[in-house]
């Protein structure tokens, strides 16, 4: 096999017989010879220029991670062929050469972590992730403060972890949002800031206090903007947050359209529980959002049933009289109220989607 | 490709949020997030102890981890239905095989029974012909305990019939021998896969039956004496391999040896669907036993934490009846003795009379629905324990808080294997339809369980159980009890015994419970013995 000239020809030279060790054990392990080697002159294109800017002991690690890393995903299957490949080749190849202030504290972590958060966030099961968006958080967060290393009681490998989670959630991967809440807090500030993509002058403990109150609101999130519906009975305009769920067919949950049978008071705002129904047959789901993310994954009916208190249709005020373009098809509702408004999820007779909408207090 | 280190991140038996042990799938956290196992990440995100899975999910992961790569036995043959969930099932050919599809997660006893065996370090004796996985699925048992593969086949004992108690356990050394003065300055040097916590011992059969002896002591009561000392073998997993169980060996297996094993399982034929995989691992030189991955490796530690969770597990008193009532049935033979004690089969087998003639001298119950009219023995109470504890583990192993009449019938038919001894001359198996159960004794051994909790239920004992109630309040003690409750429950024991003179067939369940009445009988007439020459 022959690698390029440069730093990382002059690792792979160095450590020849480690590197052999782990070619070896990836063959064995069913990953195609050209592929394998292709792979590997990959991440060493990718690693060259970190060569001038990392320590020789840090760029050595690098390399190290980047090529157990590429050993271990191609036999895998989960390198990809053409250009694009996986979303964890695409880190490999494109965020690790960004990320040099954690490269140059903890290597292996860093490679380590940001190849799971693109399986999480761009490949895995359940993936509801914006990976250009994380991939940026993720940029912004190792150079933040100036890619000044973690302060006296911060192991440089959890500030990493904790940032590319915290990122992650942010793009899209609502299930990590607890844990995401109280890794932002354990960061470094600028780190916190950054992974989030808050600015500067918004107060990062109170964002994080308040969104964790209410799970739809977010700095810069004002539904003025966003579309409005009429619902019968109901006096003003509710604003749309967002849709949810979709037609089989078209890459959604669901055969037939869902039927909103309550909200979990446990995670006001944040869950929801659904019904879906072919012949006697009823198939639960639950619905998990907030302003950053969403995933519909089906629940047990124990689930749904024991949590579900019955919420009257929401009306602030005297009823509005009928108009003529209120949605007109409603087949269930549940509501919630929160700090930043009443919240609504309604499903309907002809749309496949759950549609939540707000009446701002 | 798999990659054949690689342990699956995904729960291998997720369970429901409220269930015990149950995650909330829309609730994640860090560690499910980063599962790239990073040798100088230092602590985990969590501090301490983070990233470590619980044991028994780290169990199911070695069994799948084993399923995946290791051993190709795509074979499911213990079956669990999910409650409610309607069965799928299909009949093939002219004899119209049953085919079902399990609708719950079911899995392959060639894999699992020798993995729990682990867990409960039990005694497993893997049978079938040559080249079918079982020395290698033992060889991946010692490598989960962390012993390196190079170690565990070279502690692999090998039966040969030349093998000595030398052999096996150590030798005296040469020069105590010439000085010593008396056995006990004689130092042994004992073989070292005496202390391991994993121990094979391949095709025993082929042992010589005097060395089988020494081998039955370590077997069962865990230490060796060679020369007056004596060598604690501490707590292991024991594996022994056969090519032939029924005697084709090179000497007969000593039948203590054999009442020692827990479990009996049998090596699946190969699946030639799967010989694209077996030509795949031949060309890249694979050898499983070598990649086992670190992540479900257990310790010496939590070895001992597995096993103790395991014991932990309880069992109901639902399960424990019908365990009870199934037993109960196999010993009693009416007409094998004279006092009501002997009748066993036991008794007729020590006098060297036929238990089959003497069940076939009692015209007075039904042949085909007895249960105990299949077997030409009862179980002994090392079998209980076996069962017992591999139920246990079967329900650990699946995430169960306490043991379910799956988990028990799941293990029943490997640990009963070698215990029960059909009566293959009994009406049960001249039905045509039975014939198969003449050699395929795991389905056999399951049908008479089947059999005995249909009967368990045809009789109500869940709803009435008089017997169950007098030992209950015997079992609360006696002490300060009045006489004249001592005799209304004399009365109340007559009562019952009384009631099935009439009417009840001496089945195994009316006559151990019998027996247990006269056992509550006594205490109490000794008790009231005592209370009238107290003069309380």
């Amino acid at each position: 096999m022959s690698v390029p000239d440069g730093a990382f020809a002059a690792r792979a030279l160095a450590a020849r017989a480690s590197y052999n060790a782990v070619l070896a054990r990836a063959l064995a392990h069913g990953a195609e010879r050209d592929a394998l080697a292709e792979a590997v002159r990959e991440v060493g294109r990718a690693a060259e220029p970190l060569a001038a800017a990392l320590a020789p002991d840090a760029f050595a690690a690098t390399c190290d991670a980047l090529v157990g890393a590429a050993a271990r995903l191609v036999p895998a299957g989960r390198w990809g062929a053409g250009p694009a490949g996986t979303a964890e080749r695409r880190a490999l190849l494109d965020l690790v050469p960004r990320l040099g202030p954690w490269l140059a504290v903890a290597p292996a972590v860093t490679v380590a972590a940001v190849v799971d958060g693109a399986h999480a966030v761009g490949g895995g099961p359940g993936a509801r992730g914006d990976e250009a968006a994380w991939t940026e958080r993720v940029v912004a967060a190792a150079h933040a403060g100036d890619g000044a290393v973690p302060g006296d009681g911060q192991v440089p490998g959890d500030v990493v972890r904790h940032a590319v989670l915290v990122a992650a959630w942010r793009s899209g991967l609502v299930r990590y949002r607890r844990a995401a809440l109280d890794a932002a807090r354990a960061l470094p500030e600028a780190t916190a800031h950054a992974a989030l993509a808050l600015d500067h002058d918004d107060d990062l403990a109170a964002v994080l206090d308040r969104h964790a109150a209410d799970p739809w609101w977010w700095p810069g999130a004002a539904p003025d903007g966003a579309p409005a519906v009429l619902l019968r009975g109901v006096h003003g305009p509710a604003h749309v947050l967002g849709r949810f769920g979709g037609f089989r067919g078209f890459g959604g949950p669901w055969l037939v359209p869902p039927h909103v049978v309550g909200a979990d008071p446990r995670h006001p705002g944040l869950r929801w529980a659904l019904r879906t129904r072919s012949g006697d047959a009823a198939e639960h789901w639950t619905l998990v959002a907030d302003v950053h993310g969403s995933l519909v994954a089906r629940s047990t009916p124990d689930d749904v049933v024991a949590h579900l208190g019955p919420e009257p249709f929401p009306g602030p005020g005297v009823p509005a009289p009928p108009r003529a373009d209120d949605l007109d098809d409603v087949l269930g509702t549940a509501s919630v109220p929160t700090p930043s408004g009443r919240l609504l999820l309604l499903s309907r007779a002809r749309s496949y989607d759950a549609l939540l909408v707000r009446w701002p207090r | 490709m798999t990659d054949l280190e690689h342990v699956s991140s995904a729960p291998t038996r997720p369970q429901p949020a409220g269930a015990p042990g149950g995650r909330d799938p829309f609730d994640l956290d860090v560690a499910d997030l980063f599962r790239t196992p990073v040798a100088d990440a230092g602590p985990g995100p969590d501090g301490d102890g983070a990233g470590r899975l619980p044991l028994d999910e780290k169990l199911r992961q070695a069994y799948f981890w084993v399923v995946n790569h290791a051993i190709i036995s795509p074979h499911y043959d213990v079956e669990f239905s999910a409650p409610g969930a309607p069965e799928t099932s299909f009949r093939l050919g002219d004899s119209k095989a049953l085919l079902t599809l399990p609708s719950d997660q079911s899995y392959s006893s060639f894999v699992l029974l020798p993995l729990l065996t682990f867990a409960v370090r039990g005694r497993c004796l893997m049978v079938g012909g040559p080249g079918r996985g079982k020395t290698a699925s033992a060889v991946l048992m010692g490598v989960l305990a962390g012993y390196p593969v190079r170690d565990v086949r070279r502690a692999m004992q090998h039966g040969h019939p030349q093998l000595t108690v030398s052999d096996l356990f150590g030798t005296p050394l040469p020069k105590d021998l010439v000085q010593a003065d008396s056995l006990a300055d004689v130092d042994v040097a004992w073989r070292s896969w005496l202390g391991m916590r994993v121990k094979i011992v391949d095709e025993y059969n082929r042992i010589p039956t005097r060395t089988q002896s020494a081998l039955l002591t370590v077997l069962a009561d865990g230490y060796v004496e060679v020369y007056d000392q004596v060598f604690e073998t501490g707590d292991a997993a024991w594996y022994l391999t056969a090519n032939d169980d029924a005697g084709g060996g090179t000497y007969q297996v000593v039948d203590a040896l054999r009442d020692r094993i827990d479990v009996v399982v049998h090596a699946m034929p190969f699946n030639n669907r799967f010989l694209g995989d077996l030509v795949a691992r031949a060309e890249r030189r694979v050898r499983p036993e070598e990649n086992v991955p670190p992540e479900i490796v257990f310790d010496a530690a939590e070895h001992d934490a597995l096993h103790a969770a395991i014991l932990a597990v309880p069992v109901p008193v639902a399960v424990r009846r019908r365990l009870e009532f199934f037993a109960s049935q196999l010993e009693v033979l009416e007409r094998a003795g004279w006092q009501f004690e002997y009748r066993t089969k036991d008794t007729a087998r020590v006098a060297g009379v036929d238990p089959h003639l003497v069940a076939t001298a009692d015209t007075g119950r039904d042949r085909l629905g007895d249960v105990g009219a299949q077997t030409l023995n009862g179980l002994s109470v090392r079998a209980l324990q076996s069962l017992v504890a591999y139920a246990k583990a079967m329900a650990y192993f699946r995430g169960g808080a306490e043991v379910d009449l799956a988990d028990l019938r799941a293990v029943l038919p490997f640990v009963l294997h070698d215990k029960l001894q059909p009566d293959l001359r009994s009406a049960p198996f001249d039905d045509r339809e039975r014939e198969p159960l003449r050699s395929d004794r795991v389905s056999w051994i399951r049908d008479l369980f089947d059999t005995a909790c249909r009967q368990y239920d045809a009789v109500g004992l869940d709803d009435r159980d008089e017997v169950g109630e007098v030992l209950a309040e015997l079992g609360a003690g006696v002490e300060g009890l009045p006489e004249a409750d001592v005799l209304r429950r004399l009365a109340r024991i007559e009562q019952v015994l009384a009631s099935w003179q009439e009417h009840a067939k001496l089945h195994g369940h009316v006559y151990e419970d019998a027996l247990a009445l006269k056992y509550a009988h006594q205490r109490y007439t000794n008790y009231l013995a005592w209370l009238r020459w107290s003069g309380s």
